[in-house]
């Protein structure tokens, strides 16, 4: 029975092995996750036919089995899209990357980190390894917390099943550097299945995939890496108030008692990076009477009262709440008085 | 003494011979074998790449599988109305345009083999619910009739493709 003796049953011939590549393996690429190693594929051909017109009870073929074998297939991105803008010198900022395993098996990934990695260049940094320098995402809060999980190679090396992934942070300090400098930090994770990881695709070894059969190294090389990168934050922020407009009792604009004068706050943020909890606050000028309703923040009209809008008119001051405002961005705020 | 042994040497071979037809008559008619195969690219000392079939060794997601079957008539009668039936295996899909077989007309089945027709008369059922034309990769089942009679001692090939999913 020819038709039985299919997979494993024959010597390998690693000579030839070494000129041949799995044809296929090019157009799997597409495949995010396929049928699991170990699954046995079987094929049996039934034939029905007659003799002399009398039909006759079906022969059937000795079913054809093989099994699927792991496909080791990590991927991995890196998340924030920009660099992340950190304060120079700065403290455990986190870059975020996420690990996923596109192969067919279960397999479990080291995690290394490579700071500044060369060629450096003109104008970059190195970021430093923060105090702990990967953490895993554990706690189910989205984002880096101090509560996340501490990586430790060899102790909790993100061991994933097929499809699944994991959120990881590279923790890193910055030294004091130039404004708007970039650094770059690369994470690599490499498959930990002996004699995967940096092998060209098509590899094969021998029992070492899950279900037993072949693990064989995907066109990702059973590892990956991807560069993340900061940014040295160079925040500057002007505020400039003017007066906007007068218009005073006659319909012109003299400034007379009882002219009213349109302020003008313009906060011009620069550089590159996020300011948080960014207010605006201004003290009414002595002999002036605030015209209830009148403050305009971002082209948007504000109540007086302290609620959910951005501004409030308290203490005869005008004070505007503008919370997280990521540069470059202008701000223009306005406000009535009159002159008494 | 030598009588009886000869006579049991002649029994024992008259069983063996008694069983052999026995054997091939349970088969019946028809010997069917079938093989799978990959396509491995070849590279030579010249460089040149070239395909060639290999037994299937290693299979990942994507490998496709070339399946071929043979079937031969072992009685000395002429065998007509054959129709082949191989269900598209268990975790892989059909290549489209893959199926062959001289002299056979191929049907193919997109609902377990209750139906068979051509490509075009298959219907499923989409995710709108609205009928449509099964895709390749939908079908379940692919069979090859056999134009004609396959006289004494005669075989035949069909085969197609499926890519493991």
């Amino acid at each position: 029975m020819r038709g039985l003796t299919i997979s494993g049953s024959r010597p390998r011939s690693h000579a030839l092995a070494l000129w041949v590549l799995l044809f296929l393996l090019a157009p799997q690429l597409g495949w995010a996750v396929g049928t699991p190693a170990g699954t046995v594929i079987s094929n049996v051909v039934t034939v029905s036919y007659d003799i002399g017109g009398t039909s006759q009870p079906p022969a059937s073929s000795a079913p054809v089995n093989f099994t699927v074998d792991e496909l080791i297939q990590p991927t991995l991105t890196w998340q924030d899209g920009t660099p992340v803008a950190v304060n120079t010198p700065g403290t455990n900022d986190a870059l975020t990357f996420v690990l996923t395993n596109s192969g067919n098996g279960q397999e479990a990934f080291g995690l290394a980190r490579t700071n500044g990695p060369a060629p450096l260049p003109a104008g970059n940094y190195t970021p430093a390894n923060g105090s702990i320098s990967i953490y895993l995402e554990s706690n189910g809060t989205p984002g880096f917390q101090a509560t996340d999980t501490a990586y430790i190679p060899g102790t909790n090396d993100p061991n994933l099943a097929p499809d699944a992934g994991q959120t990881i942070y590279v923790i890193s300090d910055t030294p004091s550097v130039a404004s708007n400098a970039l650094g770059e930090v690369r994470l690599t994770a490499s498959s930990l299945t002996a004699g995967a990881a940096g092998s060209s695709p098509g590899t094969s070894l021998a029992g070492l995939g899950q279900g037993g059969g072949f693990a064989v190294v995907g066109s990702a090389q059973a590892q990956v890496s991807v560069t993340g990168s900061y940014i040295a934050s160079g925040l500057g922020l002007v505020v400039n108030k003017t007066v906007f407009s007068v218009l005073d009792p006659n319909g012109t604009a003299v400034l007379m008692p009882g002219a009213v004068m349109t302020y003008q706050i313009t906060a011009t943020l620069s550089g590159t990076g996020t300011v948080n909890n960014l207010v605006v606050t201004d003290p009414l000028p002595a002999n002036t009477t605030y015209v209830p309703g009148s403050i305009v923040a971002g082209g948007a009209a504000q109540t007086d009262a302290a609620d959910a809008d951005q501004a409030q008119f308290a203490a005869n001051t005008v004070s505007v709440s503008l919370g997280s405002v990521a540069a470059p961005a202008t701000i223009v705020i306005t406000f009535r008085a009159t002159i008494n | 003494m030598r009588i009886s042994r000869l006579l049991f040497i002649t029994t024992l071979f008259m069983a063996l011979g008694g069983f052999s037809p026995a054997s091939q008559a349970a088969d019946g008619a028809i010997k069917v074998k079938s093989i799978a195969q990959v396509e491995v690219e070849v590279v030579g000392k010249d460089g040149k790449k070239t395909l060639k079939r290999a037994p299937v060794e290693k299979v990942v997601p994507g490998t496709e599988v070339i399946y071929t079957t043979t079937f031969e008539n072992i009685i000395d009668k002429t065998v007509g109305n054959i129709a082949i039936d191989n269900p598209v295996p268990n975790d892989t899909e059909y290549k489209a345009g893959s199926a062959f077989g001289k002299d056979c007309e191929i049907l193919f089945s997109a609902d377990g083999g209750k139906k068979f027709g051509h490509a075009e008369e298959l219907k499923v059922k989409g995710a709108d619910g609205k009928e449509r034309t099964a895709l390749p990769r939908e079908y379940t089942n692919i069979r090859w009739n056999y134009k004609g009679q396959l006289a004494a001692g005669k075989s035949g090939e069909v085969g197609f493709r499926a890519v493991v999913k």
